[in-house]
């Protein structure tokens, strides 16, 4: 599972890329996301991700598995979404019924609209597009192309570092969790249980020594990346096969620009906002 | 040349240490010169501050670790550690860490080779060249394209030491290169150390617990205990304090103890031995050899098949608690682990399961509690069917402790840790609070139970995991390489304690790589390789098996080896049963020599 997790070469046209344009794509998804709201759009970006993903030859069911393990999390922004958000103008949203009925001892009554349900159906999709981006970019750069890439754009070695730590550290994190996992079920816990408040409890169960042997590791290797000179002299560093920035790559770092800007504006103005599938739902 | 004209290649003058952490010195006023084409060895136990010397020698400390350094470090006679980076003295000092898997960080091997050589900016063709030899010389070359992650653990320590003889640094510093790997596996990786510091010269540093297998590779040695160095000297002369070494803690060659208490029993040794071959040379003289040939069986054993069990195990007619037929597993990667295997446990037996890296042990045992489901055959504990029992069913039946109590421990105090199971079988609270007081008299922690376990010691943690899964009352316990990483101390007090547990009834399963430990308390052995069973026998049985030990990179301990030359019918298991029955065959005894 945590071999999954990691860089494959899968020697497909992506993984071909210069790092920076694959760091770029990401950052066009994700600079773009904070200012998207609507479903439809967040939908097809999602089954953009997917399309790049298969593109570089990563298979889409593996994909979707690699989604299950954040559901409960995801189902708990959703259902948070729900209890709380509520659209601007309630005297003239589209009103469902009450989630918790007006009279309820202790508890304030809790309305539901039809825009409560659009936007936070966005916001979980926004959660779903960041994992899935972020899983595909790391599964198609290497942590130390990555760091080199970052480092030759004049960003500090260190943060180089600790991006690229940051990339190759989620297998080893897996990797912990999986053992702690083990460790726990062996001594009866269990986390498979349909109540999701239950389940996220369940997991913080875990969190505490996947945390600490996380922390250990994170230590051991950035230890171990500077015991082998990472950082020493960055201009001066041999590349064995020296990556030019090709036409190809010319070409896609143009793309994702225009759609970083484009995508950015068209969310800045509020254009690519939940009203729009709202309004295709026939609600105006 | 000799030793005072070479350039000192790292140098410690007056070395102290104290973490930003900790509220004393971990090292003290530790001097020590370093010269090219020089191995030398630091052993200690656990805490001794083996790791801060290391960590010392390129910078780490004071750059990355924080505290207060007393002292200097010099590397190649002029560069202090304080006024360089880390990254600058690691071009001088390569620095080999203990756990591999958090040193594999590039896609494949070559890359992780070439990682560090490509820091240091050497020509590529220089670097392309260095990878081939060091793929060669460390027998990865067909896995040259894998993920380091794939490989296995005696492949990834290869692969990481490859990786920092790729840029060449003049000295080396390994802390404790072979702790993951099988004692074939070690004595191959120690051994290239040692041939590369001849042949190219290098100054090598070399933390290890296991001596066995280094004492004709080091010049020097130190023994150091709670950061002060108790002996230096050459190998030869430290290990005359074989005994006080041995009372320590410290793992130290079965022949050299076996000789010091044979020579403080009167036997006229003029030296201590350092393997099997020079006790054999000693020994051979002094001893009636006819009369060891006919010598009885050792009475007092832990083997099945020749006399009373020291712990009281199984009778021959006991009933199977681990049934395992037509067992096979492949991983989700499609990668094969266990093939048609068979295997029967009974109860109340303490079996070792041994093999080397790879040869599917864990993975078998993971069988036992559920972990992994069978892709074929069947597994059976204390009738249960692993693959359909139920989590609560499996976790009160097998109790699994892992190696490192840090993967288990989850729980900010210790009597919640205890009761960490119990709750999650549902038990009432008063049977909880009974049960956790039990478990924790039974491990000697009760002082311990408001106590926060993070802050504890790797030794309290040990005991608090194992009282966490004993406090279930499993009928089976597992114990997954309870030696790995931890100092022969240590590691006997694990042993020490399942010995406990298995005279009170428990069928005991233990995975390991130390064949000390497992002839002494284990009494049957089962031999992997391959994901088969290649040798399934008692104990004195399985050692004197030798092509089935050597056929997956296992070897007898030195006193069986000692034996077996001597010309001994029995295996003899520990340096006692040897002291016994060399004591009982010297020449001139029965006469009163």
């Amino acid at each position: 599972m945590a071999l999954e997790l990691s860089y494959q070469d899968r020697g497909s046209v992506i993984h071909r890329l210069d790092p920076r344009v694959k760091l770029l794509w990401w950052l066009s998804i994700n600079i773009t996301l904070t200012t998207w709201n609507d479903p439809l759009f967040l939908f097809l970006l999602l089954a953009s991700v997917f399309a790049y993903g298969r593109i570089a030859r990563i298979p889409v069911w593996q994909g979707v598995k690699q989604l299950l393990p954040i559901l409960p999390f995801v189902i708990f922004v959703l259902l948070a979404n729900i209890a709380f958000w509520r659209p601007a103008h309630a005297e003239t949203a589209h009103f469902i019924g009450y989630v918790i009925p007006r009279g309820t001892p202790v508890l304030p009554p809790v309305p539901l609209y039809w825009e409560t349900v659009v936007f936070s159906v966005g916001t979980m999709l926004r959660l779903l597009v960041l994992v899935e981006s972020t899983l595909v970019l790391i599964k198609t750069v290497s942590p130390a192309e990555m760091a080199l890439a970052v480092a030759r754009m004049g960003v500090p070695p260190e943060i180089g570092m600790a991006l690229s730590m940051t990339i190759a550290y989620i297998p080893v994190v897996v990797a912990q969790l999986v053992s702690v996992m083990e460790a726990q079920q062996s001594r009866a816990w269990k986390v498979k249980t349909s109540n999701p408040v239950a389940r996220f409890r369940a997991y913080t169960t875990i969190a505490i020594p996947t945390f600490f042997r996380s922390f250990q590791a994170a230590e051991a290797m950035a230890a171990a990346m500077l015991s082998r000179g990472f950082g020493y002299d960055i201009d001066h560093r041999t590349e064995l096969e020296p990556r030019r920035f090709s036409g190809q790559d010319w070409v896609l770092t143009a793309l994702f620009a225009a759609f970083l800007v484009g995508g950015f504006l068209l969310g800045f103005f509020g254009i690519v906002q939940y009203t729009l599938t709202m309004r295709l739902l026939g609600f105006h | 040349m000799p030793v005072e004209e070479q350039v000192c290649a790292l140098a410690y003058e007056g070395f102290g240490f104290t973490y930003e952490q900790g509220n004393s010195e971990v090292v003290r006023d530790l001097s020590l010169q370093l010269s090219q084409g020089r191995v030398v060895l630091i052993t200690g136990p656990s805490g001794a501050g083996k790791t801060t010397v290391c960590r010392a020698a390129n910078g780490l400390i004071p750059h990355e670790f924080k505290g207060n350094m007393r002292g200097r470090v010099t590397v190649a006679g002029r560069y202090d550690s304080r006024r360089y980076s880390v990254s600058a003295l690691s071009k001088l000092v390569g620095l080999l860490q203990q756990d591999p898997d958090t040193q594999l960080f590039n896609p494949t091997v070559e890359e992780e080779i070439a990682f560090g050589a490509c820091n240091y900016g050497l020509p590529a063709e220089t670097i392309r060249k260095r990878i081939e030899r060091l793929l060669e010389l460390t027998r990865l070359s067909e896995h040259r394209r894998k993920n380091p992650h794939q490989l296995s653990g005696g492949q990834q320590q290869a692969c990481a030491l490859a990786a920092i003889l790729a840029f060449d640094p003049q000295t080396l510093i390994l802390d404790e290169p072979t702790s993951n790997i099988d004692p074939l596996g070690s004595q191959e990786v120690l051994t290239l150390v040692a041939r590369l510091a001849r042949e190219e010269g290098r100054a090598t540093l070399l933390i290890e617990h296991k001596l066995d297998e280094i004492v004709h590779l080091v010049d020097e040695m130190l023994v150091l205990d709670r950061g002060q160095v108790l002996h230096r000297g050459s190998v030869r002369e430290v290990l005359e304090h074989v005994e006080y070494i041995d009372s320590v803690g410290l793992s130290v060659p079965q022949v050299t103890l076996l000789a010091a208490r044979l020579r403080s029993a009167g036997w006229p040794l003029p030296r201590l031995p350092l393997d099997v071959s020079e006790a054999v040379a000693l020994l051979e003289p002094l001893i009636d050899g006819p009369a060891l040939v006919s010598l009885p069986a050792p009475a007092s054993t832990c083997g099945f098949s020749s006399g009373p069990d020291r712990a009281g195990g199984a009778s021959p007619g006991a009933e199977s608690v681990i049934e395992v037929s037509g067992l096979s597993h492949v991983y989700r990667d499609g990668t094969p682990a266990l093939h048609d295997l068979d295997l029967q446990i009974r109860r109340g037996e303490f079996v070792a399961i041994l093999g080397q890296n790879g040869s599917g042990k864990t993975t078998l045992v993971k069988h036992f509690n559920g972990l992994l489901k069978p892709t074929s055959g069947t597994v059976r504990v204390a009738g249960l069917d692993t693959a359909k029992a139920s989590i609560n069913e499996m976790a009160t039946t097998v109790g699994f402790i892992f190696q490192n109590p840090d993967t288990q421990i989850c729980k900010l105090k210790v009597y919640d840790e205890l009761a960490f199971g119990l709750r999650n079988l549902g038990l009432p609270e008063k049977q909880v609070r009974e049960r956790v007081q039990q478990a924790a008299e039974d491990l000697e922690i009760v002082h311990l139970l408001d106590k926060n376990p993070f802050l504890l010691s790797m030794g309290e943690k040990q005991r608090i995991a194992v009282a966490a899964v004993l406090a279930m009352q499993p009928s089976v316990l597992v114990l997954d390489e309870p030696t790995t990483g931890q100092d022969y101390k240590r590691a006997k007090e694990i042993m020490d304690l399942a010995v406990r547990l298995h005279a009170a009834g428990q069928t005991v399963v233990v995975i390991t790589h130390d064949m000390n430990l497992a002839a002494e308390y284990c009494q049957r052995v089962v031999v992997m390789a391959h994901g088969r069973v290649l040798l399934d026998a008692p104990t004195r049985q399985a050692f004197q098996a030798r092509e089935a030990l050597q056929a997956s990179s296992l070897r007898a301990p030195q006193v069986t080896q000692l034996g077996q030359q001597l010309g001994s019918p029995w295996a003899w298991l520990t340096v006692d049963e040897a002291l016994a029955a060399l004591s009982a065959v010297r020449k001139g005894a029965g006469d009163g020599a």
